[in-house]
């Protein structure tokens, strides 16, 4: 037994030793060296600048993308779907828009993890190690994202959840607040950032006093406050040196992106890299590897065509949009240069050969030889006969090509593109990653909300000359005149037309026409694909299902009225 | 290890025949025999002693009988035994458990001492359970235990592929038919929701993984443990069973050497039908025919693209998934030497593995090479190692059906001179899917080395007591480069090329030390195990890409030539358990046993204060065979009770879940002439601050029982399991700035009944025999508890129905022409999918999902039949899986706006009115017409002849010959006969349709020299 004894207690022995090698406290710690943590990230200097910087990205989810257009665009009288669209029913309002739509759930969800983000930055820059200029500084750029962003949220669903704090532990219920409180928010964060911004910056894409002003005057005009939103849209046009570009075209070049007409924009780059969106911890949310991809989707695929390939200057043609024909018709493309700068209607060989062309009829067909440089494609928004089409040594996209007489597309891949928002920078034609600035507020709007604001305020003399700066600046040289509008013709519609021309593509058009009331009628008007199908409720998109799943005060937070 | 265990038994053998008493029922009935042999004593008498190569004292309770008779006895303590043979000729039989049987022809000998060979291979009726080894007859808890012979009956490229169907309650399913494919393993039903469910893998006691790459011939055995009772001793790791695999040892006597080879030919019975070119321009045409688009054949022209329609009306057109796929191969080479001396036990092997899949560019070659040295020091010191060294060289082909299945078949594939096209259908777009397997254009290759091996020391002071320190690494070494080329389906027409590699090193340390305390008092024997063990894990991952390289030649061998889009990244995870665990094993009168663990973990994966746990187990169990009552039964041969309880824990989650975490988001100023960049961190990932283990308490009732000499033997358990405090990812409010959280809630129950059954049902004299193994095993498993409520309708959780639960409208048909104002009611119209309304109250609301059904089966069943006759032997393996659902991606695939193509499936016209598939529609897409997820769900159920197997063993005349010890050879037909709902497809593949699950016909030797 002595020897048990001894080797019992050398086994416990060798079991403490081995044990207490480690202390187990030590040896079960996390220290995560890869990732990092709020508290003690945000509690840096360089963590605090990093949260608000993140505050900016997510912008670029919504502009200069495909479904932030549909979402902005589609839907309204100027553009409907084409046939590479991959989210019809937006584009129709048809009974496939509810809850369970993809592309709203991830815009509910990005849109909300973005004002977490400036929630928390709000919260945390005061006790930050910043200085106390710096915080301010920040505080006035953040709250500015906070109701840009809460603006995007309430207009797209109506008084849904509104949160003003950073989220620190999971909550399962969800709160519907009113459009107003919404409002009240949106106001009292841009009055911080108009009264503590600088008026420039030397980090352009960083939000300034002007941006402040001006989207507070596009606020104003949203909610009926004339006074306020013309007061703002002329201080902005008057106090910081913003010009109106001399001519459209300039607007659009894209060497002259950062131009003098530019209040607010979300930056992309060249570069791929600084391109990007954000990453996850399941991997990265990338939209088609980032950047600004307006230039894929207005265009038609002209490439199937004969004398075409695909090229940079050309584009490539994802065919999700096109016009409707009241759009094409809004212009008079013989005074108005907005019309040349905004579509392409020629197309010139670059796959240069002989082909046969069908005959318009059906039977038979030309045989055309096109030398690089000739006119391979023609469209015009004009009914064309068949023999005179068939005449033309070249593909002819006339207007009875692709609508028929009530305006309904009947193809959706031969059709007069929007190119005002080409890339000819890109590296390949493949590239899908566009570099071009998204215009989200420049001086033009300014000068529609003064128009706008005063012709509410009863003052059409002064409104018009606001508008007819517009139209001026549109015209080809020495037809400034004749665009010129009298002072007791204009009207909201007016307004609105012209708007269209000069903002299509640019992410407003769907709030314009809600705002004012006019989002069923204009549909019902002029876009045949869904004018059958438009009710008043679709002025707000349906909340996405897995939202109503996930609450558990389902009664309190019901679906948006009229959705299945 | 199984020193430790034959020792234990010798010394627990001693200690009984010192008192009197037999140790098991074959002891007992050898001493009936031995008295039996008694009476009819003639003629002389042999004498001699036992000895092992372990033990030179002597082996004490080994059998010795008369070869041809019944007459035998057992060895006395020292070892020595005496019997008596008739006159002539004899031979005498020496055996017992853990040790090779030998015989000896007496001749005209009396004394006859023998040294009895550790014998590795065959463990017998021993069973590896956590540390240790017990006698079969001795478990109390639920293990079953694969053995050698049926490891390497089928040739298998991953080791775990065997239990299929052999071990009841694991439900086991290839994951495809990609070379390498990896097995999806569920024991006992789901229990986690969203920490893992995979079974614990260990490989001679060490922590492996679930990338299983042990060369299946290096296998002497596989244990599942699958009650709390048997997996508690690994404690928080054993929550959802433990497979333990031992490798083979060398034995006893003159050098062995094997040979194995096998040569498959891998191909696909059928694949699911993809729209021909004419049914797909049918397609397009009616979906642009609802929409007004198209009226007749005069509209062609404005819905095809011009050249696909050339194609079309001169007959060109390409069945793209049939270009793609081609015959694949297996084959395998092994060679193994193994012996064993007194001092020194050697286990030597390398094996190449060689798997084409049935692409191009999608093959896997594996060599791999083991040594294992025991190594007796003194008679208290062993010193034991094991080494595996593996390298897996893989091209992974990415999937090219998937691109096949949904472009356009108006192109062809190749040009007159047979080249493949590369951009074939005349749009500038879509890419030819041969494009990836053009020399140089796609790579995707890994190279993944493993070192895994531990050392150990064994000292055994005295024969009771036990002291093991063992040290496990596995260490992981891998690279992964991908290089992308112009036209591939990845990086598209005109894309830049893309180069990317990563390098990664994963790393695994196990430290163990345990002591083992074995007495025996009267009828008392004790046996108690007391250990800690510490793990330690890390993963490093080191990453960089480019685009548009210099050259394509570069492949993503010169990085530095990328112009752009340069990015790096890096990571480091850790993770760390430390445990102590002890073990009492108590026998009283070879009847009664008792077995109880206590173990604590603590996890480094958990909040502070959360980080340890308790698990404890008990088990009882009965011999019933050993009462009285039964001893003289012969009908019933083997009958034993047993119940257990125990509970384990799972922390199967991420490192540093709970510490919350921030993403990386990218912004740029314009600075004047340049951007800058303007990185930031946000919130993705909200803190898990009280994060713990989620618990299992297993209850188990079991029956082993053996009737008619046991030519009928089987098993039955029935356990219920309580998980409870679930570490779920639920799903969250978008809300609250995220969309998922971590969190320890709710509870889910399996209850369920395993059978395993192996009869004997014909054994004649003239050498035929016929031998069936069968399984069964049923789970229920549900769902008792969630956070609120009875549904989480976020997560698709309900109580009362399994995790993964199909939650969804019911589709009832289509709406039908005459159906015009009941679709409208619902603002929809005929042609569209209509759904049942559950509630009755006449519109369709989101309220009107239900459960329609959930992807755990209702049984797993295996029926192994095994003939024997005169060296040819055939074995004919079935497996069922019943009642799952699944989620059938060609279902799901069908493309209601003809943008794409997709299979074939019979829908929707004005002149057909099914109530399969919704009408074609241009005005809506697969991601947005209502209801269309509906369309997906099949039933997954399928009953199969897995394996078919005809062998041969060379008569003995001829390998003596041949100077060989044994040759066999055999054919394997694999997976060649499936039947299920799912016409041209095997539902084991879960519903996907990429690299489809294929048949194999196997040709394949073993040779021993």
């Amino acid at each position: 037994m002595n020897t048990m004894k001894k080797y019992i207690s050398k086994l416990l022995l060798a079991l403490t030793v081995s044990a207490g090698l480690v202390s187990c406290e030590d040896f079960l710690a996390e220290d995560n060296k890869t990732g990092l943590t709020a508290d003690g990230y945000y509690g840096t200097q360089e963590g605090i600048e990093a949260l608000i910087n993140s505050c900016y990205t997510p912008m670029r989810f919504w502009y200069g993308k495909e479904h932030g257009i549909t979402l902005s665009d589609l839907g309204t009288d100027i553009l409907t779907r084409a046939n590479g669209m991959e989210n019809p029913p937006l584009a129709l309002y048809n009974s496939d828009l509810n809850g369970q739509n993809s592309q709203l759930n991830f815009y509910w969800t990005r849109l909300y993890s973005a004002l977490n983000t400036v929630n928390t930055a709000v919260g945390r820059i005061p006790d930050s190690p910043l200085d106390d200029n710096t915080k301010t500084l920040r505080l006035a750029e953040v709250r500015f994202l906070r109701a840009f962003y809460l603006w995007h949220i309430v207009e797209t669903w109506g008084g849904v959840h509104l949160s003003l704090e950073e989220v620190t532990s999971v909550q399962f219920t969800a709160t519907r607040s009113s459009v107003d409180e919404f409002y009240a928010q949106i106001f009292e964060d841009l009055q911080f950032a108009m009264d503590n911004l600088p008026s420039t910056t030397s980090q352009y894409g960083r939000v300034t006093k002007p941006a402040a002003e001006a989207f507070a005057a596009r606020m104003h005009l949203t909610r009926g406050n004339y006074t306020e939103a013309a007061n703002l849209s002329k201080k902005v046009i008057d106090s910081y040196g913003f010009a109106l570009v001399p001519n459209y075209e300039e607007l659009w070049d894209i060497a002259n992106v950062r131009n003098s007409e530019a209040i607010w924009t979300v930056n992309f780059t060249s570069d791929l890299i600084l391109n990007r969106e954000l990453e996850s911890p399941d991997g990265d949310i990338l939209i088609r590897d980032g950047g600004n991809n307006s230039h894929l989707h207005y265009l038609m695929t002209y490439d199937q065509l004969p004398g075409m390939s695909r090229d940079i200057e050309n584009g490539r043609p994802f065919a999700r949009f096109m016009p409707t024909t009241f759009l094409l018709d809004l212009f008079d493309e013989q005074v108005d240069s907005r019309y040349d700068v905004t579509f392409q209607t020629v197309w010139y060989s670059n796959k240069p050969g002989t082909y046969d062309i069908p005959f318009s009829g059906g039977d038979g067909s030309k045989s055309v030889t096109f030398a690089g440089g000739d006119t391979a494609i023609f469209a015009t928004k004009y009914p064309l006969t068949d023999a005179e089409k068939d005449a033309m040594p070249y593909t002819v996209i006339d207007r009875n090509r692709t609508y028929n007489p009530d305006g309904l597309p009947k193809v959706r891949d031969r059709y007069i593109s929007i190119k005002k928002f080409s890339e000819p920078m890109r590296a390949t034609v493949a590239q899908q990653q566009g570099q071009r600035d998204a215009f989200v507020i420049r001086l033009a709007e300014m000068y529609m909300i003064a128009a706008e604001a005063e012709l509410n305020l009863g003052n059409n003399a002064e409104a018009v000359q606001y508008f007819n700066a517009v139209r001026r600046r549109a015209a080809y040289p020495g037809f400034e005149t004749d665009m010129e509008v009298a002072e007791d013709a204009l009207t909201i519609d007016l307004i609105l037309d012209e708007k269209a021309r000069e903002f299509v593509g640019e992410q407003i058009r769907w709030f314009d026409l809600k705002r004012t009331g006019k989002l069923v009628e204009r549909v019902k008007l002029h876009n045949p694909d869904a004018a059958a199908n438009i009710q008043p409720f679709h002025n707000l998109r349906p909340i996405p299902q897995a939202q109503l799943d996930a609450i558990s005060n389902k009664d309190e937070f019901p679906q948006n009225e009229g959705y299945l | 290890m199984l020193k430790i265990l034959s020792s234990w038994l010798i010394s627990r053998a001693r200690n009984v025949l010192d008192k009197g008493h037999p140790i098991k029922i074959g002891l007992v009935l050898l001493f009936f025999l031995t008295i039996q042999s008694i009476a009819y004593s003639q003629s002389r008498v042999v004498r001699g002693k036992v000895t092992s190569t372990d033990d030179v004292e002597g082996l004490p309770g080994v059998s010795v009988v008369l070869k041809g008779s019944t007459r035998g006895t057992t060895t006395a303590l020292d070892g020595s035994y005496e019997i008596e043979v008739p006159a002539g000729s004899a031979t005498l039989v020496f055996s017992f458990i853990g040790f090779t049987t030998q015989e000896e022809e007496v001749g005209s000998r009396s004394q006859i001492d023998v040294v009895l060979g550790v014998d590795m291979q065959d463990l017998g009726e021993v069973v590896v359970v956590g540390y240790g080894m017990v006698k079969k007859s001795d478990l109390t808890g639920s293990v079953v235990s694969v053995r050698n012979e049926d490891l390497t009956a089928i040739p298998v490229t991953n080791a775990l592929e065997v239990m299929q169907g052999k071990v009841p309650g694991l439900d086991l399913t290839k994951s495809s038919g990609q070379a390498g494919a990896g097995l999806n393993i569920r024991l006992r039903g789901n229990r986690s929701l969203n920490a893992s469910n995979q079974p614990l893998v260990l490989v001679d006691g060490i922590i492996y993984g679930s990338t299983m790459d042990v060369n299946p011939n290096d296998i002497a055995s596989i244990e599942v443990l699958k009650d709390a009772a048997s997996t508690a001793i690994y404690g928080t790791l054993g929550a959802n069973g433990v497979i333990l695999i031992t490798t083979k040892r060398g034995s006893q006597g003159k050098a062995k050497v094997s040979l194995n080879s096998y040569y498959s030919v891998q191909s696909l019975d059928s694949y699911d039908h993809i729209m021909t070119a004419d049914e797909w321009v049918n397609l397009r045409r009616e979906s642009r025919r609802t929409v007004g688009e198209w009226a007749s054949t005069a509209d062609d022209a404005k819905i095809f693209v011009p050249q696909q329609l050339e194609n079309y009306n001169k007959g060109i057109y390409t069945d793209w998934a049939n270009e793609l796929i081609s015959n694949g191969s297996q084959q395998n080479y092994q060679v193994s030497v193994a012996g064993a001396d007194e001092k020194l036990n050697y286990y030597f092997s390398m094996e190449y593995f060689d798997e084409q899949s049935l692409f191009e560019n999608d093959e896997l070659k594996r060599y791999s090479g083991r040594m294992a040295i025991d190594y007796n020091i003194s008679k208290q010191l062993k010193l034991s190692t094991n080494l595996m060294y593996t390298v897996k060289n893989q091209d992974r082909r990415r999937d090219p059906l998937n691109w096949a299945n949904k472009i356009s078949p108006l192109g062809p594939a190749y040009d007159e001179a047979g080249n493949v096209i590369p951009l074939p259908l005349g749009d500038a777009t879509t890419v030819n899917p041969l494009n990836d397997q053009q020399p140089g254009n796609f790579q995707n290759n890994e190279i993944n080395r493993r070192f895994f091996g531990n050392v150990s020391l064994e000292w055994r002071p005295t024969t009771d007591l036990n002291f093991t320190s063992r040290l496990g690494i596995d260490n992981t070494n891998f690279r992964r480069g991908e290089f992308m080329g112009v036209n591939t389906i990845d990086v598209g027409p005109d894309g830049r090329t893309v180069a990317r590699a990563t390098n990664g090193l994963a790393s695994r340390l196990t430290w163990e030390n345990f002591a083992t305390y074995s007495k025996t008092l009267g009828d008392h024997d004790f046996q108690v195990l007391l250990g800690q063990s510490l793990w330690a894990s890390n993963s490093e991952e080191y990453f960089a890409e480019g685009l548009d390289l210099l050259s394509p030649t570069m492949l993503f061998y010169n990085l530095g030539g990328a112009q752009d889009g340069i990015r790096i990244n890096s990571f480091l995870r850790e993770s760390s358990l430390a445990s102590f665990f002890t073990r009492v094993n108590y026998k009283f009168k070879n009847r009664y046993l008792f077995n109880g663990v206590l173990r604590t973990d603590g996890s480094s994966v958990l909040a502070a204060g959360n980080k340890w746990g308790l698990f404890p187990s008990a088990a009882l169990s009965w011999i019933m065979k050993e009462e009285g009552f039964l001893a003289d039964n012969e009908t019933i041969s083997e009958l034993k009770l047993r119940l257990s309880y125990g509970v384990s824990g799972n922390s199967a989650v991420d490192p540093y879940q709970t510490l919350g975490g921030l993403s990386k988001s990218t912004y740029a100023w314009d600075e004047g002439s340049s951007e800058t960049a303007s990185f930031g961190y946000y919130p993705s990932l909200i803190a898990a601050p009280n994060l713990g283990w989620e618990e299992t308490a297993t209850v188990n009732f079991g029956v082993d029982f053996g009737f008619f000499n046991n030519r009928v033997v089987g098993t039955v358990d029935m356990y219920q399991q309580n998980t409870s405090k679930l570490l779920m990812e639920r799903a969250v409010p978008a809300t609250t700035g995220f969309t998922s959280s971590w969190d320890n809630v709710g509870k889910v129950q399996n209850r369920g009944i395993e059978i395993m059954l192996s009869t004997i049902n014909v054994d004649r004299s003239n050498g035929l025999s016929w031998n069936t193994d069968f399984t069964f095993a049923h789970n229920k498993e549900e769902i008792v508890e969630l956070v609120e409520g009875d549904r989480d309708l976020a997560n698709s959780w309900f109580v009362g129905y399994p995790i993964s639960s199909y939650f969804d409208y019911e589709k009832i048909g289509i709406w039908q022409l005459g159906q015009e104002d009941l679709a409208g009611e619902n603002q929809q119209v005929v042609g569209e999918i209509r759904v049942r309304d559950q509630d009755g109250n006449g519109t369709i609301t989101p309220d009107d999902r239900v459960i329609l059904g959930s992807n755990v089966p209702r049984f797993n069943l295996g029926i192994n039949n095994r003939f024997e006759f005169k060296g040819l032997d055939l074995t004919i393996f079935l497996f069922a899986r019943d009642g799952n659902m699944i989620v059938s991606e060609a279902n799901a695939s069908y493309k209601i706006d003809a943008r794409e193509n997709g299979p074939r499936v019979d829908y929707w016209t004005p002149e057909n009115p099914t109530n399969a598939y919704p009408r074609p529609n241009a005005g809506t897409s697969p991601g947005n017409a209502r209801y269309f997820s509906t369309l997906r769900y099949a039933d997954g159920s399928f009953v199969k002849i897995r394996d078919i197997t005809l062998g041969y063993n060379l008569p003995s005349q001829l390998t003596e010959r041949l100077s060989l010890a044994r040759v066999r050879v055999y054919a394997t037909a694999k997976n060649y006969f499936v039947w299920s709902d799912m016409d041209g497809y095997d539902p084991e593949r879960g519903g996907n349709l990429s690299f489809p699950m294929t048949r194999q016909l196997m040709f394949g030797i073993n040779v021993d020299l």
